[in-house]
């Protein structure tokens, strides 16, 4: 436990000093380590988006892979078929995914358990196959390729051709996302989040209109989700109706679940260990998925609140 | 050593003495003795100087995988071979593999590996087209040459078409340039399209149904989900008057619509129709008896009985070195069907990567864009690496032409071919034209 002195400046301290080696990690590494980070601090995005519903809210939503993909589209399309600029895609990336976030989280949070799981991954099947049927304006299961115009920020122009470029505007994004998420989950929104987690009927009870704070919850992790989504088409130049699928979800389900959910850093912790896992068994065996399902098993066997979790002493 | 547990000792159990320098000299002396032995035994030496590396991606797991299967069996294959023969301008050949997934991001995440880490020279393969189109900006942005390996999306070398990608083999458009005709003239004038609800099925539909409107013909379109079983309410809504009915799914739908046509009596009055990309590496026994007089559009005689006559010896040559037999099951595993359609690709991608190499005098990244013009100028004539007969690339758009066929189900289920048609047939104008951006 670290005195009362040292609370208010450890966070900032570490943040700190971990974004500085994040920001240090081109000068030392090659360029496919750049890539691989990248799309790890995607995936870590995605993750926590997932992790403040399921974490903090308690909802166990499968349908994040549906603003997951509608971020890509909202990068991709308006870059290839009405020429606007990749910085008007981010803003979509965000804005598209929330928008559907509030018209599936109405119907979505008036359901609890397996109800709610079942109608997430329902809408999620359903803007999949909207997104391989209409083939015209997604591209189908062939996807869209397209090539990122410069990010114009004003006082400079970002080539995200260039694999550094594009690493640090997603260190960048990524670190401003977990410090506007660690903030809303420590303020008094936050702990009604929770309250509902541990119990909703006395959250009720007790004044708070649940049904609200839950869509609230639901559209900002949309958002956030959408975010990854778009970061992610800008990383790769391709969107497809593939992202929309709802197994794009597990993903953000295993790194939460690995790395301890409710706890925004487990989720990141999740995502960066079993990247890592994967790529270093790619080279020795193909079925990589089973590694990841076995280590998934053992999480939830021997540390059922994940890897933070089990490091900050919680017990189920 | 002393006796344990009732063992003997080294020395009591071989009668002798022996010291550690003994056996330090007699270790040295006999692997001088073996290295000096296996000398020539040495088939082959490279000279100094580093191996080519080529990639690949295949559909190893999650779906697809007897394509993966086959490709990557054909490839390796193909790659001994020519390591066999020399390697390419003297320097190894070295296969580095990776698995798609059936999965665009995690094949983008291998194409990146291949390149930045593993550092190869060339790629090729992968039979999903949203696969080959999800490593295209990786491809482009690396001057990465990338042979695809059996996707049939007519973009991939249309309106989606990029410098550094090429690719040997047919797809959607030239099927239809190749199908249409005989169709039209062979089966009927009125066609019913009973397609996939995706890209793939669109295309065909598409592609096919233009030139059939175009001369005169009439046709419908229904789509039905890629993963349905039950067909019967789509077969339901097909227009009395069609006489053709043309399906395209992939996997077991594939053998689902075939049943249910049967089932409902539509096969006595409907020619039936499709490509082979439906049924490729799925043995007749398995496809069933309602396949009987069903016509395929195929890329390559499933059976060695049916390839022509001036490519048999180079067949038989190919079927041995990939372990396929002559009706075309793996020779280790009888229930193993090859997708002899597709495979023949990864069999001459090597030996064009060799030839553009030799013609463009590549020895370094620096010289990609030489070795694309070069790639794209092959002709390649029918002999042992092009067991599939001449092949033409088109330098526009990096397309390559090869004979097509039309195959029929037998009463005892073996496919016969009962035409060929010429790649000359199935020359479309380019729909791009690549030459300046290399």
């Amino acid at each position: 436990m670290l005195p009362d002195k040292w609370k208010g400046t450890a966070f900032p301290l570490v943040f700190v000093l971990l974004t500085a080696v994040l920001a240090a990690v081109p000068f030392f590494v090659d360029l496919f380590y750049q890539t691989f980070l990248t799309e790890v601090l995607v995936w870590a995005l995605f993750a926590i988006s997932f992790d403040l519903i399921f974490g903090y809210v308690g909802l166990l939503s499968f349908g994040q892979a549906l603003f997951f993909g509608l971020g890509g589209y909202a990068v991709a399309i308006p870059i290839l078929k009405l020429g606007l600029g990749t910085g008007s895609g981010l803003l979509l990336s965000v804005a598209v995914p929330a928008a559907f976030a509030a018209f599936v989280g109405f119907f979505s949070v008036r359901l609890t358990g397996i109800h709610f799981v079942i109608i997430t991954i329902i809408f999620a099947l359903i803007g999949s196959t909207v997104g391989e049927t209409w083939t015209t304006l997604t591209g189908g299961a062939d996807g869209l390729v397209f090539m990122a115009p410069p990010l114009d920020l004003g006082v400079a122009k970002l080539d995200l051709m260039d694999i550094r470029t594009t690493y640090y505007l997603v260190l960048a994004i990524v670190a401003l996302s977990y410090l506007f998420l660690r903030r809303m989950v420590r303020s008094p929104l936050g702990k009604v989040f929770v309250a509902i987690r541990e119990n909703e009927e006395r959250a009720r009870l007790i004044g708070y209109n649940v049904r609200r704070y839950k869509l609230l919850a639901f559209v900002i992790a949309g958002g956030l989700s959408g975010l990854a989504g778009g970061l992610y088409t800008l990383s790769l130049k391709y969107a497809s109706a593939t992202f929309l699928h709802w197994s794009v979800s597990g993903h953000a389900v295993v790194y939460t679940i690995v790395g301890g959910a409710g706890t925004l850093v487990g989720p990141m912790l999740g995502a960066g260990l079993i990247m890592s896992l994967e790529h270093y068994l790619v080279k020795l065996l193909q079925a990589t998925d089973l590694v990841v399902g076995a280590v998934l098993v053992s999480t939830l066997l021997l540390a059922p609140m994940g890897i933070v979790g089990f490091l900050l002493g919680r017990r189920k | 050593m002393k006796e344990r547990n009732g063992k003997k000792s080294v020395h009591e159990a071989m009668g002798m003495e022996v010291s550690r320098r003994d056996f330090l000299r007699t270790t040295a002396v006999g692997a001088a003795g073996f290295a000096v032995g296996s000398l020539p035994f040495v088939p082959f030496t490279y000279g100094a100087s580093t191996p080519i590396r080529i990639g690949m991606i295949q559909e190893n797991t999650v779906g697809a995988t007897a394509y993966g299967y086959w490709l990557t069996k054909v490839a390796r294959a193909s790659v001994a071979k020519l390591n066999a023969e020399g390697g390419i301008s003297g320097r190894k050949v070295e296969l580095v593999e990776y698995d798609t997934k059936v999965n665009p991001a995690w094949a983008s995440s291998m194409f990146k590996k291949l390149i930045l880490e593993d550092k190869v020279d060339f790629t090729m393969g992968s039979v999903h087209s949203g696969v080959q189109m999800a490593v295209f900006p990786l491809a482009e942005q690396y001057k990465m040459p990338y042979i695809g390996g059996g996707a049939m999306a007519a973009g991939l070398t249309g309106k989606d078409a990029i410098a550094y990608y090429s690719r040997i083999h047919t797809h959607a458009r030239m099927q239809a340039a190749a199908g249409w005709k005989w169709g039209f003239d062979n089966l009927g004038k009125n066609w019913t399209f009973l397609v996939a609800d995706y890209a793939w099925g669109h295309s065909l539909a598409e592609e096919f149904g233009s030139r059939i409107k175009a001369a005169g013909g009439k046709t419908q379109t229904i789509l039905a989900p890629q993963n349905a079983s039950d067909f019967v309410p789509f077969l339901q809504k097909v227009d009395p008057e069609s006489k053709v009915l043309f399906t395209a799914f992939l996997g077991a739908p594939a053998l689902g619509v075939m049943r249910q046509t049967v089932e409902l009596g539509l096969h006595k009055r409907l020619q039936r129709y499709t490509v082979i990309c439906c049924t490729d590496g799925v043995g007749q026994e398995t496809v069933g008896k309602e396949s009987a007089g069903a016509h395929y559009l195929s890329y390559y005689p499933r059976y060695s009985s049916q390839v022509p006559k001036e490519l048999q010896a180079y067949d038989k040559a190919y079927r041995k070195a990939i372990g396929m037999t002559d009706d075309a099951k793996d020779a280790s595993d009888p229930k193993n069907t090859a997708t002899v359609s597709h495979m023949w690709t990864m069999w001459t991608t090597p030996y064009m990567i060799k030839l553009a190499v030799e013609k463009s005098g590549w020895k370094d990244s620096k010289k990609n864009a030489d070795f694309m013009k070069a790639f794209n100028t092959l002709k390649v004539k029918a002999g042992p690496w092009a067991p599939q007969g001449d092949l033409v690339m088109r330098e526009n758009d990096h397309q390559g032409f090869h004979d097509h066929y039309l195959e029929e189900v037998q009463p005892n289920l073996s496919l016969k071919v009962i035409a060929r048609v010429p790649k000359e047939k199935l020359m479309y104008d380019a729909p791009v034209d690549l030459r300046a951006k290399l």
